[in-house]
């Protein structure tokens, strides 16, 4: 019965069930009556009077029953029900706007048109929204990042994913691992969350993105400017929420899919889903190995370290109309091997391994009343890094291995809680929740050796629809911290729809970062080095101010989306070392001393073409505060320029689809003191290109999908930075890729409904 | 009774025949490569947030040319240490840390080479030099040592190096320009791999050494590590600069 013709087509379809609530029960494995009426209807896109292909046609019968249909290459498709014509039709598609019929509004051999959606702007997001809300009727503004885009880009990682966005930058750490930048702001100012759970092992302030795999991504919401009210501590720059899959809709699902990339990245999935009545359960797992990649042969050290991962998750889902219950289980493993160069005429080398593991449990909980709803959120997550490795002298290859170190061991408990209720439908609506956290930090040299902090907040947020096409939403969050004084903070949020093209949202937001445990409590006395962490330091605090406007037009064939937005921060009381003198002796001490700001302006043009061609275009400026500006009089901001675009290309018939990505990193100024001279001077790193490039075909009747690709197309593995008017450069630069890599990606999915 | 005679005439023959002339003792000078090595008792704290940690060296090693084991040792934070400080802030015009007292001798008899933690000078990312606690080898200028450096760089391979290292004779020494700044040696002769945060020593680093009476002796650095990396034991290699170099035996 089931003709699994679009598979992507079902991960929409998948959430528009999970939305919509249904008040039957669940089909059965064995279907004992099989379906005799049968009404034949055909689906068109209106703008070309084109049959639309591989449309997902969901059925719900009045007796709760749901039979599925798939249109084919006329566009036709046929409903099947039985006794009464009454009941529910969804008509989903990618690209296209999920259309809600009434069954028994549906004649026989009705032509329906289905309205597309070119840009997902009705794709269904839950990041700071009380309920799954579409991007464009969202108050924040939302950028959406599809598993079918993170499938075609031969991402396997958060950080890869990132490399193309608009306002990111992604740095590399070879032994840290990925860092970003967003709006002009380091990673200890970005949020990271996985299904609302924030992510927890942040080494010097960031999380490695490259530990977040891509394999079982439903889809990436990232969002900029301040989310402290709702998410507080590091949500100042913008939060990214990782959106896992989850089933409520097949009775089996499977999945299998295998990567390779020709510099030796290997990397393999398997999922499987079982639904039992309202339950569900799913295991997921992966393995990745990557076998590093070395540009100096000469040398013993590697540029790119050789990296082990594996991963495992079982997640239970229960689902009826108003309620959805689920809880989680995770570990994550995973070994960087560091080849030391030969350290001295004896021919001694020194190799280290670093490990990783994540432990993660969740709960989640939403239900929905009438006219309000409860979103529950908890999660116990635990972190650790530790090192081992071996000395050994070339001479005779005998490992001395070295005791394992643990240097770092995190752990956190969090609960959320949002309850929501519309006091006026489509008018008022309030938001009230808690969100309490408590952290706790081993490691040798924090005081006491183990620390512990905790967070307990409440915050409410009031959406007011003045008109009915402008909305203002303030918000509020009190915190008590048991360790540090916790600012209050507070957002405004407006969104004006001005015209029905046309929409505009502004906001100003206060955000903040939390003081980590290791700068209230680090400790180290000795005849080197007096490093204090500082028990009186306060939160790092911001203002966001930012503003954005997006124009939506379509005509006939032709559809645009242009989008411009503009954004300035300010940072106080950032937190520093600073060097003073305790007991006639040199110290450094953590102190609330910096300040930074930033701001940047961006432009997003987007076309399509029949639905099947896309282009986008898009600049975007980003300044960043100039900690010299006093001392030698030179411009406050550093400013670089960042230009991307993308085409993409699908052919409905073949199943074939096309893409590429491009973006310009500017170059970076910056100020540094000359080596040479002792003088500072203006220096530069360079700017670089982006581009991916890959195709992707289905076959099978959507079962078996490929993706054949091109990361890095320029070959770029470094970048330099030069100093002093682009005299001498200093060193090799930094590491930006491995280099040009040839990936190949293929899916396997078996779905039994 | 002769044989009594006999076998006390032969005994004073025995003790004829041991006995020298302490003026004919000579002391041949010995140019054969040695090796020595001085354990910093080093202890490493990492930093919990998988930073740099830090280090801390809590023996000093006092060494005489020729000798086999070191003449004196001193210990952190008790009275045999001496604190070697060797920056100059007045000297830079910057102001003088409270406390602060410029060092370069210790209280050791007979001292020429330390292996110690002290206050030097860095220059890295500042030509001008700062101050910073550094490990490596000081001399005693006040026994009227005076110290060159010698980078051998035509070849990158260990035994080029070594084979270079010990054919280097007085012809080759004879002209370098010879410093009594005793931080010539200093701790340069290794540099910190910063992505694997190891020391690699640099063993092409010749140093020569010329002493109150004229000899010179060279040195280089062989390791900065024991058995593992957790241990820091300087181990050098040094040998006194001869005229020629003798054919092999």
């Amino acid at each position: 019965m089931f003709n699994s013709r679009h598979l992507f087509a079902v991960g929409i379809l998948l959430i528009i069930c999970a939305i919509e609530p249904f008040t039957g029960y669940a089909q059965a494995d064995v279907d004992p009556n099989p379906l005799t009426q049968e009404c034949h209807i055909q689906l068109i896109d209106p703008s070309d009077k084109e049959p639309l292909i591989g449309a997902h046609i969901c059925v719900e019968l009045s007796n709760g029953r749901k039979v599925y249909d798939v249109s084919d290459f006329e566009g036709k498709a046929t409903l099947l029900y039985e006794n009464e014509k009454i009941g529910k039709v969804a008509i989903s598609s990618i690209g296209y706007v999920t259309t809600y019929l009434q069954l028994q509004d549906i004649e026989e051999g009705a032509v329906i048109p289905v309205k597309s959606d070119v840009f997902s702007i009705n794709q269904v997001v839950v990041t700071g929204t009380n309920e799954p809300t579409p991007v464009d009727s969202s108050i924040y503004k939302v950028k959406v990042i599809s598993e079918a885009k993170i499938r075609q880009s031969g991402s396997v990682n958060l950080a890869e994913v990132l490399l193309t966005e608009a306002n990111i930058r992604i740095r590399s750490d070879l032994v840290l691992g990925s860092q970003i930048e967003m709006l002009g702001m380091s990673g200890s100012n970005v949020k990271i969350m996985i299904d609302g759970v924030p992510v927890i092992g942040r080494l010097n302030g960031n999380v490695d993105l490259s530990q977040i795999n891509m394999a079982n991504v439903k889809q990436i919401e990232v969002i900029e400017g301040p989310m402290s009210v709702v998410y507080g501590n590091n949500a100042l720059a913008g939060t990214i929420n990782i959106i896992t899959k989850k089933n409520s809709y097949h009775d089996f699902t499977a999945q299998a899919d295998a990567f390779v990339e020709s510099v030796g990245r290997y990397n393999g999935n398997a999922y499987v889903s079982k639904r039992v009545g309202r339950s569900s359960i799913s295991l997921d797992g992966g393995y990745e190995y990557f076998r590093g990649v070395d540009f100096d042969k000469n040398t013993r050290s590697m540029d790119w370290k050789p990296k082990n991962l594996y991963r495992g998750n079982i997640n239970y889902q229960y689902s009826n109309n108003n309620l959805t219950l689920g809880g989680k289980f995770g570990y994550y493993h995973d070994q960087l091997f560091v080849k030391s160069d030969k350290l001295d005429a004896d021919y001694k080398v020194s190799d280290s391994y670093y490990y990783t593991d994540r432990i993660d449990f969740g709960l989640n909980l939403f239900n929905r009343w009438e006219r309000s709803s409860l979103d529950v959120v908890a999660g116990y997550n635990l972190y650790e890094r530790a090192s081992d490795g071996y000395d050994m002298y070339l001479t005779d290859l005998d490992k001395k291995w070295r005791e394992k170190v643990t240097s770092q061991e995190a752990s956190n408990l969090m609960t959320r809680a949002i309850y929501s209720t519309a006091l006026l439908p489509s008018k008022l609506t309030i938001q009230g929740g808690v969100d309490l956290s408590y952290e706790t930090f081993e490691g040798e040299r924090v005081l006491d050796q183990i620390q512990n902090i905790g967070d307990y907040a409440g915050f409410v947020k009031v959406n007011y629809s003045i008109t009915p096409g402008f909305e203002i939403e303030p918000g509020l969050r009190f915190m008590y911290n048991s360790k540090y004084d916790a600012p209050i903070v507070y957002s405004l949020n407006t969104k004006w729809n001005m015209t029905e093209r046309m929409s505009w949202r502004a906001s100003f937001a206060r955000g903040y970062r939390a003081p980590e445990l290791k700068e209230l409590y680090y400790i180290f006395d000795d005849v080197n080095h007096t490093i204090f962490g500082n028990p009186d330091l306060k939160a790092e605090y911001s203002y966001n101010i930012s503003s954005s406007l997006d124009y939506i037009h379509q005509h006939d064939i032709h559809s645009w989306m242009i989008s411009a937005a503009t954004y300035y921060n300010t940072m106080k009381d950032k937190i520093d070392l600073v060097e003073v003198e305790v007991d006639g002796k040199h110290a450094n001490v953590y102190y609330n001393i910096d300040e930074y700001e930033s701001y940047g302006t961006n432009i997003d043009i987007n076309y399509s073409f029949k639905k099947n061609l896309k282009i986008r275009a898009g600049y975007g400026l980003t300044a960043r505060y100039n900690y010299y500006e006093e001392i030698n009089n030179s411009d406050k901001f550093n400013i670089s320029h960042d230009i991307f675009g993308g085409l993409s290309y699908r052919h409905s018939r073949s199943n074939v689809s096309f893409e590429i990505d491009y973006k310009y990193n500017g170059s970076l100024p910056y100020f540094a003191i000359d080596s040479k001279d002792n003088k500072l001077k203006e220096a530069k790193q360079d700017a670089f290109h982006t581009m991916n490039t890959s195709t992707s075909k289905s076959f099978i009747k959507n079962k078996l999908k490929g993706t054949l690709g091109v990361k890095n197309l320029f070959d770029i593995t470094r970048v330099s930075r030069s100093i002093g008017g682009g005299g001498h450069s200093s060193g090799n630069g930094i590491p930006i890729s491995y280099g040009r890599s040839f990936f190949i990606n293929l899916i396997y999915t078996f779905n039994k409904l | 009774m002769k044989k009594l005679l006999f076998a006390f005439a032969i005994a004073t023959m025995g003790l004829g025949f041991t006995s020298c002339d302490e003026d004919e003792k000579v002391t041949p000078k010995d140019y054969g490569m040695k090796t020595f090595k001085a354990d910093m008792d080093y202890t490493y704290i990492p930093d919990p947030s998988g930073g740099m940690g830090t280090a801390v060296y809590a023996q000093q090693t006092y060494f005489k040319f020729g000798e086999e084991s070191a003449i004196a040792t001193g210990k952190v934070d008790t009275d045999s240490w001496t604190q070697f400080n060797i920056y100059d802030y007045a000297a830079k015009g910057e102001e003088v840390p409270d406390g602060y007292v410029i060092n370069k001798t210790a209280d050791v008899d007979g001292w020429e080479l330390v292996f110690t933690n002290y206050k030097g000078t860095t220059y890295m990312g500042n030509p001008e030099g700062s101050p910073y606690n550094l490990t490596g080898v000081l001399f005693n200028a006040e026994a009227g040592i005076t110290v060159a450096e010698k980078v051998y760089d035509e070849s990158e391979k260990e035994n080029d190096i070594a084979a270079a290292f010990a054919s280097l004779v007085i012809n080759d020494v004879k002209g370098l320009t010879y410093s009594e700044e005793v931080e010539t040696i200093g701790s340069d002769w290794k540099s910190l791999d910063w992505s694997t945060k190891t020391y690699v020593v640099k063993s092409n680093n010749f140093y020569v050494i010329k002493m109150a009476n004229g000899d010179y002796y060279k040195l280089r650095f062989l390791s900065f590590y024991g058995e593992t990396t957790s241990e820091r034991i300087i181990k050098i290699e040094y040998a006194l600069v001869p005229e020629t170099i003798q054919a092999e035996e």
